[in-house]
């Protein structure tokens, strides 16, 4: 029970306090009470006995005095009045010899020591009083006398102690209770109101203040506890809302130039194919026109100007490529991706037709993810035609485009066996017009990776690559399979 | 807390076996007195002093001796003398044996021996008007002027006490004395 006050609500614990407090002191007082009646009515009955010892001496003595036996016979008879005495015996004066003696009950005058028993003795009292004449004693009374009224008194004491232990002890329950309430209240309402302040996080709350003491006190500081951290919450949530302000502005800010940047860069590639086309269509129309009047010289330096225009045509291309995938909308579909990376391997075949070994490409069959399906396209077109011209040098080719569930989404491996690359220049592998072979090596504008980068990244996904030179590279793609983007 | 005591006054069924024992006792009152026996007039000595116990004189000084006087021939074979020197009511018990009535007034207890049977007439009318307690064996001496007589019954002594004659003298006799008397002439 001690152990399980803890689990005590405080309200159980003030009344048990109470109570067993109060209870020990009432206790404490009947015990005493009750320990001092049976004193008293001990008392009583001696002086009672006492009293009655002596005036039986004194009508005793003459009796005594002149031998009438007969008359003290009589005069012990008289004691038939007093239920409460069982035995009385009258001595002569040595003490021994018996002149009288009344024996209603199984005691004998007989078993009786009148100079040596005296008091409370195995449920007696009794005692032996002298019967003096003229300083003299002449005789002994004796008188035993039972203990049953004594008894029966300190019963109906206890029971009425037990009565009144009880009464006062409903009675201070029901006054426990009431008070109680003085204390545990305030307590239970301070706690009512941290608890509802936790659930709801509702800071308008306040303890209510009842009193002014210490749990007064408390309440106060409770209130002003949580006034603070309203305050404070305030402030942050004031900062907070500032500083998404600030963001969006310059977010929108970052946008606007992001947008100015790409129409720039769209418009200046766009403009700067009809001059090339110019420059390329011319330096064929004299190729074509003027072939008798032109030297070997002079048709390989137009040979070098219309190669330069091509290669230039194509960087023009990449970056308005680079351009679309950063300014069309994203349009999220459920894609294929088995088929779509099959169909770019056929294009790219195609196209390359001449740079064709031994071996092929490897897919995967049942990919699927969600994505722009046309900037997927791009990004594969890229990412295999670049292993297909690093491969080209290659005694045999061999790419393969696998698969796997990564968290909610795919991620999608490219592996080839080419050329690799040291992995000392990976941070520079995705920045447009950043090359880590020289274009007599391997062909190419440096535009491609960027603008796979940039597809992924629009699909809120992750791009990698993992390489060595000469041991092929691989690129990690990871997409989310979700309907989300941008 | 005021606890109220009430004294039982139970054990009714005690008072059938009360009965019997009482029956009992009255037989057993009769037995006879065990204590040693002892010869007439040493009885009959004690008896004398425990009546000045229980008789009470006019007051005339309260530190005068208690005279206690013998008239005629000793039958107490001079016991009455040990008596002397005892106390009695803070009085101090005295003994003397006395021949006139002269003598007697001066007497608180006068005991009459009953050599003096046939001459006591003129004794107690000499004493007429004094506190003197007249005690004596001569049978029917309470009937004739005298106080208090002794006689025996079987082994008892018993006495009868002239309750007129002695309050006739201002002595008084206290209660308990009477009620053991055989006889109390009023």
């Amino acid at each position: 029970m001690i152990r399980r006050w803890r689990y005590w609500s405080i309200k159980v614990k003030l009344v048990a306090l109470c109570l067993s407090v109060s209870l020990l002191g009432i206790l404490l007082v009947n015990a005493t009470l009750i320990a001092h009646q049976d004193k008293t009515l001990r008392e009583q009955l001696a002086n009672e006995l006492q009293v009655t010892a002596s005036i039986l001496a004194e009508q005793a003595l003459a009796a005594l005095l002149f031998q009438d036996q007969q008359h003290l016979g009589e005069l012990l008879n008289s004691l038939r009045h007093n239920p409460a005495i069982e035995l009385a015996c009258i001595f002569g004066e040595d003490d021994q010899t018996i002149l009288a003696r009344w024996e209603p009950l199984t005691g004998h005058c007989d078993a009786v020591d009148p100079v040596s028993s005296g008091g409370f003795v195995k449920g007696y009292f009794q005692l032996s009083h002298p019967i003096v004449s003229e300083g003299e004693q002449v005789g002994v009374l004796f008188l035993r006398s039972h203990l049953g009224d004594l008894q029966a008194g300190m019963a109906r004491f206890v029971g009425v102690s037990l009565i009144a232990i009880l009464g006062s002890g409903l009675l201070l329950l029901v006054i426990t209770l009431r008070l109680q309430r003085m204390i545990s209240g305030p307590v239970l309402d301070l706690s009512d109101t941290a608890n509802r302040i936790a659930e709801k996080g509702d800071f308008s709350l306040r303890a209510p203040i009842t009193n002014e003491d210490e749990l007064g006190r408390m309440a106060r500081a409770f209130n002003l506890m949580i006034e603070k951290i309203d305050l404070q919450n305030q402030q942050i949530l004031q900062s907070h809302e500032l500083l998404e302000r600030t963001v969006a502005e310059r977010t929108h800010e970052l946008t606007v130039a992001n947008r100015e940047l790409e129409a720039f860069s769209y418009s200046v590639s766009h403009d700067l194919r009809q001059p090339l086309r110019a420059i390329d269509g011319f330096s064929q129309a004299i190729q074509d026109d003027y072939r008798d009047q032109l030297d070997a010289t002079a048709t390989h330096y137009l040979d070098r100007v219309r190669a330069a225009t091509q290669r230039m045509g194509r960087l023009i291309d990449g970056m308005l490529t680079l351009s679309r995938v950063t300014r069309s909308t994203l349009n999220l579909r459920p894609v294929d991706l088995t088929q779509l990376v099959n169909e770019v391997a056929a294009q790219i075949q195609e196209q390359y037709e001449g740079m064709s070994l031994p071996g092929g490409i490897n897919v995967q069959p049942d990919m699927r993810c969600m994505g722009d399906v046309e900037l997927l396209r791009i990004a594969f077109f890229n990412l295999i035609a670049n292993a297909w011209k690093y491969t080209s040098r290659n005694s045999e080719r061999k790419i393969e485009v696998t698969a796997q569930a990564h968290n909610d989404g795919i991620e999608v491996r490219v592996a080839d066996n080419g050329a690799g690359f040291d992995m000392k220049y990976v941070d520079k592998l995705f920045v447009a017009f950043n090359r880590l072979h020289a274009v007599s090596e391997f062909e190419g504008t440096g535009i491609g990776l960027a603008t796979v980068y940039r597809v992924v990244a629009r699909h809120q996904g992750e791009i990698r690559a993992d390489a060595q030179p000469g041991q092929g590279a691989t690129f990690i793609i990871r997409l989310p399979c979700s309907r989300q983007g941008d | 807390m005021a606890l109220a005591l009430y004294k039982c006054r139970g054990a009714w069924s005690r008072a059938g076996r009360r009965v019997a024992a009482a029956l009992t006792f009255t037989l057993l009152s009769f037995a006879v007195w065990s204590a040693p026996p002892r010869s007439e007039y040493e009885v009959k000595a004690v008896y004398l002093f425990n009546f000045t116990k229980f008789v009470t004189w006019p007051v005339a000084q309260p530190d005068a001796a208690l005279q206690l006087c013998l008239i005629g021939l000793d039958p107490f074979d001079g016991r009455l003398s040990t008596l002397a020197g005892k106390r009695v009511q803070g009085r101090e018990l005295q003994f003397s044996v006395i021949t006139t009535e002269s003598q007697a007034a001066k007497c608180q207890l006068v005991f009459v021996s009953k050599s003096e049977a046939r001459r006591f007439a003129p004794l107690l009318d000499g004493l007429r008007g004094y506190p003197v307690l007249t005690v004596s064996d001569i049978p029917e001496f309470e009937n004739n002027g005298g106080m208090i007589g002794l006689h025996s019954e079987g082994n008892l002594i018993r006495f009868s006490v002239n309750l007129k004659q002695v309050r006739g003298e201002g002595l008084d006799v206290n209660s308990r004395l009477l009620e053991l008397a055989a006889e109390v002439i009023q």
